[in-house]
């Protein structure tokens, strides 16, 4: 049967030879289908005895299913937060700056957030592009908003290079065990959307 | 891998632009083989319309439904333009809704519809393909081969170019002989489903991401594959046995 197959698939009504595998050529060779089903069904029994997929929570990558890279960065009052120190938190991880208009608008939904699942052991990082920002402007900005989760600042580009931020703002879900759940880019975000996100990693067990 | 494009001010999202270029070729693909098969364009064309409009309008609805508590306290919310607030399976379950109604309605024929629109499938599955390699999502396990991409501080599997160069070659014998209809109504849908599902299966092998272990390392997404594939070819199996009992 295969050797037939082959034949079919070789004729000399192959001209030009792309012609071998159109359509109606697929179907005229006898058992085409059925030796996929086969061919599928090998790999999956391949794929499951050598089972080369890795678990990515291990390594720390800016990306969802891996362990968020840990930083230290100061706040408004130069005191050192680490992201390590939230451990066993829901965290949310919002790049930011003054002069970004989603930014700005998306501020307040954070803040509600916070207000609201704050007791629940979420919290919310803020962190300041300030390397390509005004820190006073970005201080100011909090204090004018009203916003009371920790505002960190990145002066030297080091957190935002490691998160690959490559738009603002972006925003980082990352769960109880420290893994990015999901990724935002673009904002803003509104609190509806906040609250499914926080409250989906809030049932999840510790 | 570049998910945005930073143009002065704009931050362009690169997959969006990538789905919306898709939905664009496959429309135009669909009328092209509309026209080949002589079927009506403009039906054709308002089919798609509006089964795109209701998908958008379910996956929405259906994201409201599974969190309606948080929507009671922010119903203005419900209008939000967050492309992130969107359920697949509603938006799925609206889009063979519509075109089911839309169907009845114009009296389209299900298999050889179903084969008109097979080439606009065809591209949405490069464009995904496209998305994910712009993205960097469902990237390969790690190899150190002469065509491994440099990924996510590894070499890995480029998994998503195998998926765009298995998608262009079924595109390629999708699209194939427009005018033939020497094989039964709903074949060239079909033979989609099947090669999608077996280069589906194929490419999981090496995925990394994605890819949810159970049953001794089997992928539970190849298994649905499998189902899927199983089912497109004994269809087709059915068809043709029809088609032959009809002949005189």
């Amino acid at each position: 049967m295969l050797r037939e197959s082959f034949e079919t698939l070789l004729d000399s009504k192959c001209t030009p030879s792309y012609y071998c595998f159109m359509l109606t050529k697929l179907h005229e060779i006898k058992g085409f289908f059925p030796g996929l089903t086969l061919f599928s069904l090998l790999i999956i029994l391949l794929t499951g005895f050598y089972s080369p997929a890795e678990s990515n929570s291990g390594s720390a990558l800016p990306r969802i299913g891996f362990s968020a890279p840990l930083f230290s960065l100061p706040d408004g009052e130069n005191r050192s937060i680490s992201l390590h120190d939230y451990e066993g938190s829901v965290v949310i991880l919002n790049f930011w700056a003054s002069w970004c208009p989603p930014c700005r608008a998306e501020m307040p939904a954070f803040q509600e957030v916070y207000d609201f699942h704050r007791d629940d052991g979420v919290i919310i990082l803020g962190v300041n592009t300030t390397y390509q920002d005004d820190a006073e402007s970005a201080r100011q900005f909090a204090i004018e908003r009203g916003v009371q989760f920790p505002v960190l600042y990145d002066f030297d580009n080091s957190v935002s290079r490691m998160y690959q931020i490559q738009a603002l703002p972006t925003t980082f879900f990352i769960d109880r065990r420290g893994v990015i759940r999901n990724v935002i880019y673009g904002g803003p975000l509104n609190e509806a959307l906040l609250k499914v996100e926080v409250e989906k990693l809030l049932k999840e067990m510790p | 891998m570049l998910p945005i494009w930073n143009i002065g001010p704009l931050a362009i999202q690169i997959p969006g632009l990538i789905l919306l270029a898709g939905i664009w070729i496959g429309l135009s693909r669909i009328e092209w083989f509309a026209r080949h098969r002589k079927m009506r364009v403009e039906v054709i064309s308002g089919l798609v319309f509006y089964t795109l409009l209701a998908g958008i309008l379910g996956a929405r609805l259906g994201y409201i439904a599974q969190n309606i508590g948080v929507f009671i306290q922010r119903p203005i919310d419900v209008l939000s333009l967050s492309p992130q607030m969107l359920d697949t399976s509603g938006g799925i379950i609206a889009m063979l809704l519509t075109g089911f109604v839309y169907g009845q309605r114009k009296g389209m024929a299900l298999w050889p519809t179903l084969d008109v629109l097979t080439p606009g499938l065809a591209v949405l599955i490069m464009a995904l393909a496209g998305m994910n390699l712009s993205s960097g999502n469902g990237f390969g396990v790690p190899a150190r081969l002469p065509w491994s991409i440099y990924l996510f501080e590894d070499w890995r599997h480029p998994t998503q170019i195998y998926d765009l160069i298995l998608g262009f070659a079924i595109w390629r014998v999708i699209e194939s002989k427009p005018h033939d209809v020497s094989l039964p109504d709903g074949s060239r849908f079909l033979t989609l489903v099947a090669l999608a599902a077996a280069a589906h299966i194929a490419v999981d092998a090496f995925r990394a991401e994605n890819v949810m272990i159970g049953l001794g390392g089997v992928r539970s997404t190849q298994l649905i594959a499998f189902s899927i594939l199983l089912v497109a070819v004994e269809m087709i199996r059915r068809r043709k046995t029809s088609q032959k009992e009809a002949e005189p």
